[in-house]
């Protein structure tokens, strides 16, 4: 009589009931044509893979879906340059596959918080299926991301329903973004292409400071501050000024109503980031400043300082304050 | 202390009894716990290994269990004792899984790793009867992803 139950453990029953359908199978005869390596334990496939140089195994990938990750579990690396002519593409082979394995852990593992660090944009990585239904991740911070596409932020957003704050500096992607969580608080937006916000209304901490996506916040104008109206805490360059100045009825909205197209601005803490004074308009800051009425802390940061030009700002801010 | 060599029956999921020299079946380490915790009464089962499996399995435990046998001779036994059909080595691998000898199982995984290497996708496929369930416009996609893969 047994002392002790044996616990096989899941993975074992799994091969057992597997192993008896492929007996069956094996009796009626269908053997031949049968695809038995896919129908091994995930465990076992990727000891076979663990086997083979990590650049075979990787080409596994494209055989079917049932092999579309199992190489990324492997154990065991093994990179030869002789199959590389070039260093140019066997360096990003590596990251690729060590950054991939690394952040499949990490998910496993539950991460709360990701910060994705990339010296350059020439070798950046994709994150793996698994990161975009993470349902433990709080902070995602990508500098020199490539690799994210407008259906990748809808499924990173969708699938992290934890995500409170998000920053990234990314190069290439995604076009278009909306965030509908309500969890969502932070965001922190660099983005080195146009880029449109189709709904951030959620957020309380905004920092969108990237110039070069200006055209398309003035193409918005107006709707644009609808949706950071919420924030407390907004980053923003010259562009928000812009924006301002360029709104109809601007001028008159210290004597009349029309100012209302302005929307009320829950900012408190305001950051204007690289004021380039050059290029401002400023006949747009008293507009700014108005708009932004519960502003009790400003900070701004020139990259030009020329005297006559700050003396200017400051007589406007005086005025205000 | 008995020196007397004790006997186990294996029973397989077809109904076949093994009589095995203790000494050899606990190389399967699932064999071994269960005699260690005193789990054997007369008969063990083995609910997923056949017996053409079990034959196989137990011509490699004794050849593996010779006293003197030479490393050349072994390594001989071994190419030649996995150089059967994909259905066989199937079954292999997974009764060398479930009776949990690593010696066994990583040699029979390095030979499935053998026949794949060195061979483009649609070989590997070819080899394995593997379907591609991938539509053309998925595999391009995700071709094009991973592009210094087929460099």
């Amino acid at each position: 009589m047994c002392k002790r139950k044996i616990n096989l453990g899941k993975s074992r029953f799994k091969t057992i009931l597997e192993s008896c359908s492929l007996l069956e199978k094996r009796e009626v005869g269908v053997m031949e044509t049968l695809d038995r390596v896919s129908k091994l334990p995930d465990s076992l496939l990727v000891q076979i893979l663990s086997l083979l140089p990590t650049q075979e195994a990787f080409t596994t990938f494209i055989l079917s879906k049932t092999w579309r990750y199992v190489w990324s579990y492997v154990d065991n690396f093994n990179f030869s340059h002789k199959n590389y002519l070039k260093t140019k593409e066997f360096v990003p082979f590596v990251d690729y596959v060590l950054v991939s394995r690394w952040l499949s852990i990490a998910v496993e593992k539950n991460v709360e918080d990701f910060v994705y660090r990339s010296s350059s944009n020439s070798n950046g990585c994709t994150l793996p299926e698994s990161f975009y239904y993470c349902s433990s991740l709080v902070t995602l911070h990508l500098t020199f991301y490539c690799g994210f596409t407008d259906e990748d932020i809808v499924k990173l957003l969708s699938g992290c329903p934890a995500l409170e704050t998000m920053e990234v500096d990314i190069v290439g992607g995604f076009s278009r973004l909306k965030i509908s969580s309500l969890k969502m608080k932070r965001q922190n937006l660099r983005v080195h292409h146009k880029c449109r916000l189709v709904d951030v209304s959620s957020l309380v901490n905004v920092n969108d400071e990237e110039d070069s996506c200006m055209d398309s916040h003035q193409v918005f104008g107006t709707d644009y501050l609808h949706k950071l109206s919420c924030a407390s805490e907004l980053t923003t360059g010259t562009w928000l000024i812009e924006v301002c100045s360029n709104i109809k009825g601007m001028k008159n909205i210290s004597c009349n109503s029309k100012g209302a197209q302005i929307p009320e601005m829950k900012c408190k803490y305001l950051m204007l980031e690289e004021l380039d004074l050059d290029k401002l308009n400023l006949f747009g800051v008293p507009g700014l400043l108005r708009a932004l009425a519960h502003v009790e802390t400003l900070n701004i940061n020139f990259t030009t300082v020329e005297v006559t030009s700050t003396l200017l700002l400051a007589s406007v801010l005086f005025m205000k304050f | 202390m008995s020196s007397s060599t004790k006997f186990l029956t294996l029973k397989t999921n077809d109904k076949e009894e093994f009589v095995l020299d203790e000494a050899i079946a606990i190389r399967s380490q699932t064999i071994k716990n269960m005699v260690e915790d005193d789990c054997v009464s007369n008969v063990i089962p083995l609910p997923n290994v056949d017996s053409k499996t079990m034959i196989k399995v137990i011509e490699y435990w004794k050849k593996h269990s010779e006293e003197g046998i030479s490393k050349d001779k072994l390594m001989d036994f071994d190419k030649a004792f996995v150089k059967v059909d994909q259905s066989i080595l199937y079954a292999l691998i997974l009764a060398a899984n479930f009776l949990n000898d690593a010696e066994m199982l990583d040699m029979i995984c390095q030979e499935v790793a053998n026949r794949i290497k060195g061979k483009t996708p649609e070989e590997i496929r070819k080899e394995f009867n593997i379907e591609n369930d991938f539509t053309p416009e998925e595999e391009e996609e995700i071709r094009n992803e991973n592009v210094w893969a087929f460099e």
